[in-house]
């Protein structure tokens, strides 16, 4: 025998322990605890025993024991039990279990802080400032569930509005121990929601598709007939204090996975989100479009991505079927709405001879414009100059030069996504400031990695938020800058007039 | 997509399939095949040999656990590879190191058992001892001998400090020589 053979021979050593070796992280004990020096973790779980036990005695008003309340025999709980005690953060207990194709989803709790962050993926720790439901799944018949037995993902959803995977920045990591799959579900994008009804949806897809989550009459979220897997639904409690009247404004106003659905109260949604923007300060009817047709573009340089309509495209948004568009393709993409636009314009007051004449001004001749701009229509009527180094001038249909973009990885005009994340739909508003609009993306991130990836590597939702509102107050002292952009381009000379 | 669909690939015969397998396991198919042979051609070459088994494996093969199917393919496909490379002089990659240490377990004028039959006993037995070991143990130990990990990615893996993990090797290599005097394999 030779080191060969005996390395060849432990080739093939049994499944499970392999499976085993395969997972295993330390233990999911460990997994949630972090990386504990003894003392503190002494002081955290006295403190969390202290919080547990009073939390049990309110919650539960001296039930007949507390191991027989919370089961305290099966592992999984002591896992929560453990989570609760390591950390104040701790949010939510649930312990419910639903029974489904063999296996028993028990949502064990909501959980933040720093008993999540020694869980790993892809080496990056889970962020403990993030808020996690934390589910178990295990096989009724008592077997082991197989490390890779279940492909999970889930959905959070809003009462009222069509389930959408994207409808919440997310992220699932789950772990198999002992033949139990554990997994934590970022919920962190809900949390201004938090006052409204709020269900997350478990199911056995990576991805929770519009096929198998549909919304039915009473707005809630419900799997399809044609689905036949694992799914598990509960009620996703979020602390209180958490709701953001504000930021669900927000958030529902830019971000087209809030997709009111059409069976249910879609028109008073539709009207709500309209109202809401007309009562707001910014004007954003430089990028809603008309109220039928609703286009997402996405551009970078040299390509111009198009997910097609919005309303077409319903329950269709966790396909990422953006694809790449020539100019010239976008413009076709478009045509067929703009006889109805020019139309359109007219009837808002302009003759003729003004409409030709701004259709002139918008057309700059060669030798006004840097060879390697390129321009396009949107479906208003506004022509858009793509500069170098990504920077727009958009020319709307009254002549006004209505939208700038510079120094930003990439650029997004009009609302934008490409149906896969909210993350991709933020847009940077337009604001008049005496007749030259400008805005400034902040470090937008939007690419060509899908948007979970997107997700991960770069700002985090609350963070984006923060850019998006600097986008806002940024922009009222970028007027010069944008001046010597454009007369860097020969376009603009200072006056609101388009040369 | 995910296992079971691909696996319903497989046995229809739809080439998807390993499209979808690539995907979903390539990086990791890769990192156990250059574990064993070092980063290089070796590893790619390799990698590209597995979506080959797999696609003639199965069916008949009805793996109960793609992933750990991928892997012990994987495994046995570098190994091929690294026997063929060994004959060659060339090297690289964890398998050497790992071999050496291997070779520790062993006497330097060890009998060898020729036939199949004795190998076969060679599996189980030493598939019998991994299941006297402790958890992690056993654990650390088939991160090393089967996946080919090195000891800080074990040490990083399981919380551990590398030393503690070269520990836990020595002693394992240690219970494991024992174990194979015992059931006949060596003679000390």
């Amino acid at each position: 025998m030779n080191n060969h053979e005996l390395f060849e021979a432990i080739g093939d050593a049994d499944e499970e322990l392999l499976a085993r070796a395969e997972t295993s992280r330390g233990g999911i004990r460990r997994a949630f605890f972090g990386k504990p020096l003894k003392v503190a973790l002494l002081a955290a779980a006295l403190a969390g025993l202290l919080s547990f036990t009073a939390f049990a005695v309110y919650r539960f008003v001296l039930p007949k024991t507390l191991e027989d309340t919370l089961n305290l025999a099966s592992p999984q709980i002591y896992t929560v039990i453990d989570t609760a005690s390591a950390s104040a953060d701790t949010l939510f207990i649930e312990n419910k279990t639903v029974h489904t194709g063999g296996y028993a989803v028990t949502f064990e709790a909501v959980a933040r802080g720093t008993c999540m962050n020694d869980i790993y993926k892809n080496g990056e720790p889970l962020r403990p400032e993030k808020t996690y439901a934390v589910f178990s799944v295990k096989k009724e018949d008592g077997t082991d569930v197989g490390s890779s037995e279940l492909s999970l993902g889930y959905c959070v959803s809003l009462k009222g509005y069509a389930p959408n995977p994207s409808m919440f920045p997310a992220e699932l990591l789950s772990q198999t121990e002992n033949g139990v799959v554990y997994a934590a579900c970022d919920v962190t994008s809900a949390l201004p929601f938090a006052n409204r009804e709020l269900t997350v949806s478990l199911a056995d897809r990576h991805v929770v598709t519009p096929e198998i989550l549909r919304m039915d009459e009473n707005g809630n979220a419900y799997f399809t007939e044609s689905y036949h897997g694992l799914a598990a639904q509960f009620t996703l409690r979020l602390p209180a204090d958490a709701a953001d009247n504000a930021k669900q404004e927000r958030y529902m106003i830019d971000n087209p996975c809030f997709d009111p659905d059409p069976d249910y109260g879609a028109f008073e949604a539709l009207d709500a989100r309209r109202e809401a923007i007309a009562s707001s300060e910014v004007d954003y009817s430089a990028y809603i479009g008309d109220n039928e047709w609703q286009p997402y573009y996405k551009m970078e340089i040299g390509q111009v991505y198009c997910a097609d309509t919005y309303l077409e495209k319903r329950g269709a948004w966790a396909q990422p079927d953006a694809h790449p568009l020539t100019i010239e393709a976008l413009n076709a993409v478009i045509s067929r709405k703009e006889n109805e636009i020019y139309e359109q314009t007219l009837a808002n007051g302009l003759s003729d001879e003004e409409a030709e004449k701004l259709e002139a001004a918008a057309t700059v001749s060669e030798g006004d414009f840097p060879a390697q701009a390129d321009r396009f229509t949107l479906p208003d009527g506004s022509v858009c100059f793509c500069l170098p180094g990504n920077n727009f001038l958009r020319i709307r249909p009254d002549g006004i030069p209505c939208f700038i973009a510079a120094d930003c990885k990439s650029v997004i005009v009009e609302t934008v996504g490409l149906g896969s994340s909210p993350m991709t739909s933020h847009t940077a508003p337009a604001v008049d400031r005496g007749g030259v609009v400008m805005a400034q993306l902040l470090g937008c991130y939007i690419d060509n990695r899908s948007p979970l990836e997107a997700q991960h590597d770069e700002v985090s939702d609350e963070s984006l938020m923060l850019i998006y509102e600097s986008s806002f107050v940024d922009i009222a002292c970028r007027e010069d800058a944008i001046a010597s952009l454009l007369s860097r381009y020969a376009i603009y000379d200072g006056t609101a007039e388009i040369r | 997509m995910n296992d079971r669909d691909i696996l319903l690939l497989l046995e229809q015969r739809d080439e998807a399939a390993v499209r979808y397998i690539q995907t979903a396991y390539g990086a990791y198919c890769k990192r156990i095949a250059a574990n064993i042979l070092g980063q290089g051609e070796d590893a790619d070459e390799c990698v590209n040999d597995v979506w080959l088994r797999l696609w003639n494996s199965i069916p008949p093969a009805k793996p109960r656990d793609l992933k750990l199917y991928i892997a012990r393919t994987a495994r046995n496909a570098a190994v091929n590879m690294l026997k063929r490379r060994t004959a060659e002089k060339r090297g690289g990659g964890e398998a050497p190191a790992a071999l050496d240490e291997l070779a520790e377990i062993l006497p330097a004028e060890a009998s060898s058992p020729e036939d199949a039959a004795m190998y076969e006993e060679l599996k189980k037995s030493v598939n019998a001892f991994l299941h006297t070991l402790p958890e992690r143990d056993c654990n650390v130990f088939l991160r090393r001998y089967f996946f080919a990990d090195d000891t800080a990615s074990i040490a990083s893996l399981f919380r551990l400090k590398e030393s503690h993990v070269r520990l836990i090797l020595s002693r394992t290599r240690k219970k494991l020589r024992e174990y194979l005097i015992t059931e006949g394999f060596i003679y000390e």
